[in-house]
């Protein structure tokens, strides 16, 4: 998955409930005025022409290519498990 | 490991968490102390919190917990580094000193932040005040299978196996608070506004509340706190989206003391779940508020959001030296947290939750004695430029450094409010010589506003010290010559006192009746 930016009126944003493979992060919503309003989102990037035709403006973040290479480099810093597991 | 410690510089495991934790106590045993919950996790985990105090007797209580859901990584280390920072800070009788540092965010140009510090005097009038604890990590498990699976959008729930092989309750729907949230909600008219209830009843889903009320040990474990220790601040350490939110969650805030979440008779599936003016509340229907009482002395209405503003005012402090940045600059921009009520902040998306963890601490000021007032908060540190719940800790560099500097400053933001409300100024000396008594109900009045209303807030302290230094210069004499000259007394009481009392009751309410 992406991290991606979904930009759109509180309609649109009420009915992305149904696609799979979103996952909106509510506490990111900011309301930017005249019925628009921006929220962060875990999705695939192949979610992105779904949300588009809904009258959605996308940026992504991170591609999965790049959060993939995060967490690789991730797995290499954090500590091993204690010794006894 | 006995201090200087290391930064932080990837997220900690949940044996590394306990293992600071140990370490501190034994590090430093007269100012910290461990207690390691006798209930283990699913897995088998222990876990444990700190108490970090110099002195006994009856101090305000502040608990601040972390980690209640396993992806979000920076809040359990920021409190490990905070505990750490706080110790050495005191011991050392020094600042705590966050260098400058540039930050990349996904998003737009790498920003600057100046040098900020702690100083030695907050750190001290913390440790010596204030009974703080410390829960870093309240779902060890989750975390365990967040940072050995790392995938996205990451792991929110503990690990215990429910029915149909799924696994994990989000424990901050899991609190004995409307935890059963169809007897509370119209769930229809809920469901209409929101396209999803207060909590999920399925094992599946991220919000799965859990097979019953304070099912989860990890639940339990922070219900146990709440419900034996007086505290009287809470703050819920979460991310991700620079929020401050403070409660209810559970409604709108409202005045009605008839409208509260024990008044089943008169309620039960009545609550509409939506915020005052909304056109889908049906024509002729009451609108539902959740009672927060807002009168003397306590002010829990307006004081809740006194002190989510001192929370947001230092973060930004953070981020510029300790003076608020200006609006329009970088440093403003990306450090700028929104302030409001837990319930309707994240509209239109969602609305009020049942069962979180900062509803719970707040009803307990409702049902257990002496336990008022209660002040309850979630932070909801760092933001999708910052990588969600999966901050980068070096590189990109930056993000979790500016999560923890502005973990840090909340907390300072509201441990300073703690530490301001003991302290007292003395008594009204002209208002007594005037009115012949103490406990006049307009001295009490007075002395009230002062102590309780603008003490309420860092600034507000700083100001009333400010009148405390100028008042006790010249108010002894004022009071002795007004003791010697009955006929100035009545002036003064028919001219000035009685008259900026009823302005102030008219202006802030009735108060306190004194005797």
């Amino acid at each position: 998955m992406g991290l991606i930016r979904i930009d759109a009126t509180a309609e649109v944003l009420r009915g992305l409930h149904d696609i799979p493979d979103l996952y909106l992060v509510k506490p990111t919503v900011v309301d930017l005025g005249a019925d628009r309003y921006r929220v962060s989102a875990y999705a695939p990037e192949s979610v992105i022409p779904e949300l588009e035709a809904r009258g959605a403006e996308v940026r992504v973040l991170m591609s999965t290519q790049a959060i993939d290479q995060f967490h690789n480099e991730v797995a290499n810093d954090i500590a091993p498990p204690p010794p006894d597991t | 490991m006995p201090p200087p410690y290391p930064e932080i510089t990837a997220p900690l495991r949940a044996h590394q968490i306990e293992d600071a934790l140990a370490d501190l106590a034994a590090s430093f045993p007269t100012l910290c102390t461990r207690t390691v919950f006798s209930g283990k996790t699913a897995e088998g985990r222990s876990h444990s919190y700190v108490k970090i105090a110099k002195g006994s007797g009856n101090r305000p209580a502040v608990l601040v917990i972390g980690g209640i859901h396993g992806r979000e990584w920076a809040p359990p280390d920021a409190l490990v580094a905070f505990a750490r920072n706080l110790l050495v800070g005191f011991q050392a009788g020094a600042d705590i000193s966050f260098p400058t540092m540039t930050v990349t965010p996904l998003v737009g140009p790498v920003v600057t932040y100046r040098a900020w510090t702690i100083k030695a005097a907050d750190v001290k009038a913390i440790v010596e005040t204030l009974d703080l604890y410390l829960f870093p990590l309240v779902n060890p498990d989750g975390r365990e299978f967040d940072l050995t699976s790392l995938s996205e959008p990451g792991w929110r729930k503990n690990r215990r196996p429910q029915a149909g092989g799924e696994f994990g309750v989000d424990l901050n729907r899991n609190f004995n608070i409307i935890w059963k949230f169809e007897d509370y909600f119209d769930v229809a008219l809920y469901n209409a506004s929101y396209g999803e209830d207060p909590a999920s009843t399925s094992p599946a889903e991220d919000t799965f509340r859990g097979p019953s009320e304070h099912s989860e040990q990890e639940t339990r474990n922070v219900e146990s706190l709440l419900d034996t220790l007086p505290i009287g601040y809470f703050v819920d350490v979460h991310m991700a989206g620079r929020n401050v939110l403070f409660s209810w969650g559970l409604e709108e805030n409202g005045n009605d003391p008839l409208m509260n979440f024990q008044n089943q008779a008169t309620f039960k599936g009545k609550r509409d779940g939506l915020i005052a003016g909304d056109p889908a509340l049906p024509a002729g229907r009451t609108d539902y508020k959740e009672f927060l009482p807002d009168d003397l002395p306590h002010r829990v209405r307006s004081r809740a959001e006194l002190i989510a503003r001192a929370m947001h005012d230092e973060i930004l402090r953070s981020a510029n030296g300790g003076t608020i940045p200006a609006a329009s600059t970088a440093q403003r921009t990306h450090s700028e947290y929104k302030v409001g009520q837990s319930a309707f902040l994240y509209l239109p998306l969602a609305g009020p939750s049942s069962g979180c963890a900062d509803d719970y601490a707040c009803s307990r000021q409702f049902l257990l004695a002496n336990r008022k007032p209660i002040f309850a908060y979630t932070l909801e540190s760092g933001h999708d430029e910052e990588q969600g719940f999966h901050c980068a800790y070096t590189s990109p560099p930056g993000h979790f450094r500016k999560i923890n500097r502005e973990i840090h400053a909340a907390l300072l933001g509201i441990l300073k409010v703690a530490v301001s409300a003991r302290k007292k100024s003395g008594p009204c000396l002209i208002a007594t010589a005037t009115m012949g008594d103490p406990g006049h109900p307009d001295v009490v009045f007075l002395r009230t506003l002062r102590d309780q209303r603008l003490r309420a807030t860092p600034f507000g302290t700083r100001v009333a010290d400010v009148l405390d230094r100028l008042y006790y210069r010249v108010s002894p004499a004022v009071a002795r010559w007004l003791d010697r000259h009955p006929a100035a007394r009545g002036a003064v009481r028919v001219a000035v006192i009685r008259p900026l009392v009823a302005a102030l009751r008219r202006a802030l309410g009735p108060g306190p009746a004194g005797r």
